[in-house]
């Protein structure tokens, strides 16, 4: 799932700063960032939660809105009862931070560069 | 980041005072101007006049009075002071510290030293065509620095902080907690370092943040190691960890040190300097530890805009955590079949 704070808090600080007076140059570009970042979670988002929390029903072996789960996951890796070498908890981990760095920071430099180096899934 | 024009004559004046109980009999402060940085410790550039009319230029740090209590890493400023003299004569580059500003100074806690001339953004650092014949030097250089400032005599230096690897990733998984969000991906890599960090070797003086972007670099390499706010004792390889962490290498991820380098480079240099061998494997597990590091404060960000502290900057970087969990990732799990699709 996405991290905190979701895109209704930023967009918030964005419309507030806005108001405020944003000064042309880093601040600008900051401030566009944002609404570039809250775009892509309205876009992206709810498709990706969805992946998710089926996903993890089937890793945990029960049903529970998506925050319960994660926090299910994040409590058996700590303790152990989830296997942190079984495949395919490595496997949804990895899925669900691209799914993140999909909506967060698709050019961030590492993983521009693994995407454009690795062909879709159904290719 | 404009203080009223009095409040600069204030502080102005304030250093001026300082330099003069200092032995700079009937010295000035001219071109005072704020710098950009800390959100609790300020830094400004100023030059000091004089009597005889010459110029040394300047840089003070501070924490104003008000913000005396707003503190992280080392006890003050003064603190950080004592350890630029101390590492300044071992062949470590530091600004030279020119005056302390005295007790009950009306501008607040700190000290003013040597304002050098170089590039200290990260990301031009890496593309700056002055720099270019710096760049293939600076993995070495670092590893050489590094070398020298682990090798300080512990009687030599100021009281510091002493963290080992078992506290620091207690305090982690204390601080992953505060965060109030559950992360697989963070329990994941805390589980792993719980078992393959490096828990025994001695204990040594490390910088605590040294990375591109608190370096200064000019055409013939590095000139300075600035910010030392986060000084303490601790296990040597994590300075080394966290030059290497990938959010520190900006636009160019594949050269491992910094974006500028190769860690051969950096393990050479700092082999040379008498630094002894660095096993590879010990490295990359505190590359793990400081990835995961970088990881929680952003996250801490995020917690604190949840509670109430809440600008759009702040908001950016608490959505930058997840950039650490796919370095994360990429560390641990390189080999995985589900990063040959996407």
């Amino acid at each position: 799932m996405q991290d905190d704070p979701e895109a209704r808090l930023i967009l918030v600080e964005v419309r507030d700063a806005l108001y405020a007076g944003v000064p042309a140059g880093f601040q600008q570009r900051v401030a566009g960032n944002a609404v570039a970042l809250a775009l892509r979670e309205d876009t992206l988002a709810a498709g990706f939660a969805a992946g998710e929390a089926t996903r993890l029903r089937a890793l945990l072996g029960r049903d529970a809105p998506l925050a319960a789960l994660n926090q299910a996951l994040a409590a058996g890796l700590r303790d152990g009862s989830v296997a942190a070498d079984d495949p395919i908890v490595q496997h949804h981990l990895i899925r669900t931070t691209v799914e993140k760095m999909r909506v967060d920071q698709p050019q961030y430099p590492a993983f521009r560069q693994w995407w454009a180096d690795t062909p879709t899934d159904a290719g | 980041m404009t203080a009223p024009l009095a409040e600069e004559a204030a502080l102005a004046s304030a250093i001026a005072e300082a330099a003069v109980a200092a032995g700079h009999a009937g010295a000035r402060v001219s071109g005072l101007k704020r710098l950009s940085g800390g959100a609790s410790k300020e830094s400004w550039a100023f030059d000091l006049a004089h009597a005889d009319g010459s110029l040394t230029p300047l840089v003070l740090r501070r924490q104003p009075p008000a913000l005396r209590f707003a503190r992280n890493g080392l006890d003050s400023l003064l603190a950080e002071a004592a350890v630029l003299r101390a590492v300044a004569p071992c062949g470590i580059p530091v600004p030279q510290v020119a005056f302390e500003l005295p007790p009950g100074s009306p501008a607040g806690e700190g000290y003013a030293m040597a304002r050098i001339a170089g590039e200290t953004v990260g990301t031009r650092i890496l593309k700056d065509a002055a720099l270019a014949e710096a760049r293939p030097l600076l993995a070495r250089q670092c590893g050489g620095i590094l070398a020298r400032l682990h090798a300080m005599p512990a009687d030599r230096l100021p009281p510091l902080p002493a963290v080992a690897p078992a506290e620091a990733l207690a305090q982690m998984a204390r601080r992953l907690e505060a965060t109030g969000q559950a992360r697989p991906v963070f329990e994941f890599a805390l589980t792993w370092l719980r078992r393959h960090l490096p828990m025994d070797g001695p204990l040594t003086l490390v910088h605590g943040d040294f990375r591109n972007g608190n370096l200064v670099v000019g055409p013939e390499g590095v000139r300075a190691v600035l910010d030392w706010e986060l000084a303490h004792v601790g296990a040597p390889l994590s300075d080394l960890g966290w030059l290497c962490v990938t959010s520190w290498r900006f636009q160019a991820p594949a050269l491992p040190v910094g974006g500028f380098g190769i860690r051969e480079d950096l393990l050479a240099g700092y082999r040379e300097a008498g630094g002894g061998a660095v096993d590879p494997v010990a490295l990359h597990a505190w590359e793990v530890f400081q990835t995961l590091n970088w990881g929680l404060m952003c996250a801490g960000v995020g917690a604190t805009f949840m509670n109430g502290v809440r600008t759009v900057e702040g908001a950016l970087i608490a959505r930058r955590a997840s950039e650490t969990e796919f370095d994360l990732l990429r560390l641990l799990l390189p080999d995985h079949e589900a990063w040959n699709a996407r």
